[in-house]
């Protein structure tokens, strides 16, 4: 049910909007507090589709997926998936080589941990995510982005707070 | 704008009010489930039926080629070895023939591996054997170590422990006429406590709670 409520929400977003910005990025996620004592470096995934508001303002919806590893090489591996509310804020929107930006995101995050032949259970926390981007122009209607963003999962008793290093991709598409 | 706010709001009311589900995972992951390389940290345990267990991290010393952390539990001490993701103890198997002790197997042996996580699951085996008085004892020992659930710990004093069952059967046959295999099965369930280590543990011919823990430096 709540999946359908965020679909439904991110649908009426995207309807109304009328130039979008479809973007997508990977990164590597560094663990900052001793949650990640055990893990290796994270590599994430995301897609996001925003509603380019004013010129220098986009907003819209984002999913992203992180993946870690054992820092040993063992068989341990934590997942994030987090369907987000983004926003960003571009100070030069119309610069085609340096465009910096402030992006934010705030949404749940869902943790699940495994090793061994072993799952505990997935945990569902409010997550929020601030970052600096350089978006820059790479030809044929399609931007480049490269950046870093703090993130924290307000987890319960521990927040679980990582850096990562971003790089994206992303199209203005006019409907 | 205006058509812009009402589906953020609601959003966030949603993300808000989702409070299912949740459980402290990252507190889990960042706690030391067997702290025992702090040097000065003690554990003391009453034992069901009368009397007290101590056990203390006594120093840092060598063994088998590596450095460790020398445990004193009881009367007898043991090794150690807390790496980032796994905590390895040595294995020192012996048995006693005609009157003198026989060293069967001795070897670093990983003991868990982090993060534990429900139904986690490891499975340790060794087959050996050794000489003595010229006869041969074989030795065939194997040990699995499984991660029941979370719950909180059988006094009510710990919250979010892992509830490991260990299974540890050893087979020890001595090579001569009138010996047949001599098999030790010993099950054991222990209760591990985050940043506190082991504050429970049951056998069938004895139980284990904590009453005190120190931590060392």
């Amino acid at each position: 049910m709540k999946w359908a409520m965020i679909l439904a929400f991110s649908a009426v977003a995207v309807c109304s909007a009328i130039d979008i910005d479809l973007g997508a990025e990977i990164g590597m996620s560094y663990p900052t507090g001793q949650w990640g004592n055990s893990l290796n470096t994270g590599v994430d995934a995301e897609l996001s589709a925003l509603w380019i508001v004013t010129q220098s303002f986009r907003t819209g919806l984002g999913f992203s997926l992180s993946v870690f590893g054992s820092s040993d090489q063992g068989a341990a591996s934590l997942t994030f998936f987090e369907p987000q509310l983004k926003a960003g804020y571009y100070l030069r929107p119309w610069g085609n080589i340096f465009n910096p930006g402030v992006v934010c995101a705030f949404g749940l995050c869902r943790s699940s941990l495994s090793n061994s032949g072993g799952t505990d259970p997935a945990s569902w926390d409010p997550f929020w995510n601030v970052g600096l981007r350089w978006n820059f122009s790479i030809g044929g209607a399609f931007r480049g982005e490269v950046g870093g963003d703090y993130s924290s999962i307000m987890a319960e008793m521990e927040t679980g707070d990582s850096f990562s290093l971003q790089f994206g991709i992303s199209r203005e598409v006019a409907f | 704008m205006k058509r812009f706010i009402v589906p953020v709001l609601s959003i966030l009311i949603i993300v808000a009010a989702s409070g299912c589900g949740r459980n402290p995972l990252f507190y889990r992951m960042g706690a030391d489930y067997y702290p025992i390389d702090n040097i000065g940290s003690q554990w003391e345990y009453s034992i069901d039926g009368g009397g007290t267990l101590i056990v203390s991290v006594i120093d840092q010393t060598e063994k088998g080629e590596r450095a460790c952390y020398r445990v004193l539990s009881g009367a007898d001490y043991t090794y150690w070895i807390a790496n980032d993701g796994y905590i390895e103890f040595y294995e020192d198997h012996r048995v006693m023939f005609n009157g003198y002790e026989v060293p069967l197997y001795q070897a670093w042996m990983t003991w868990l591996d982090w993060p534990l996580t429900t139904g986690y699951s490891r499975t340790d085996t060794a087959s050996t054997f050794a000489v003595s008085q010229g006869i041969t004892i074989s030795h065939d020992w194997e040990r699995t170590s499984v991660v029941k659930d979370i719950v909180t710990s059988p006094d009510g004093k710990w919250a979010e422990c892992y509830h490991l069952k260990q299974y540890e059967t050893t087979i020890n046959w001595i090579r001569a006429t009138g010996f047949e295999p001599e098999t030790t099965t010993v099950r054991r369930d222990i209760w591990l406590a985050p940043d506190v280590g082991m504050v429970a543990r049951t056998t069938a011919d004895s139980s284990l709670t904590l009453v005190e823990y120190q931590q060392g430096n």
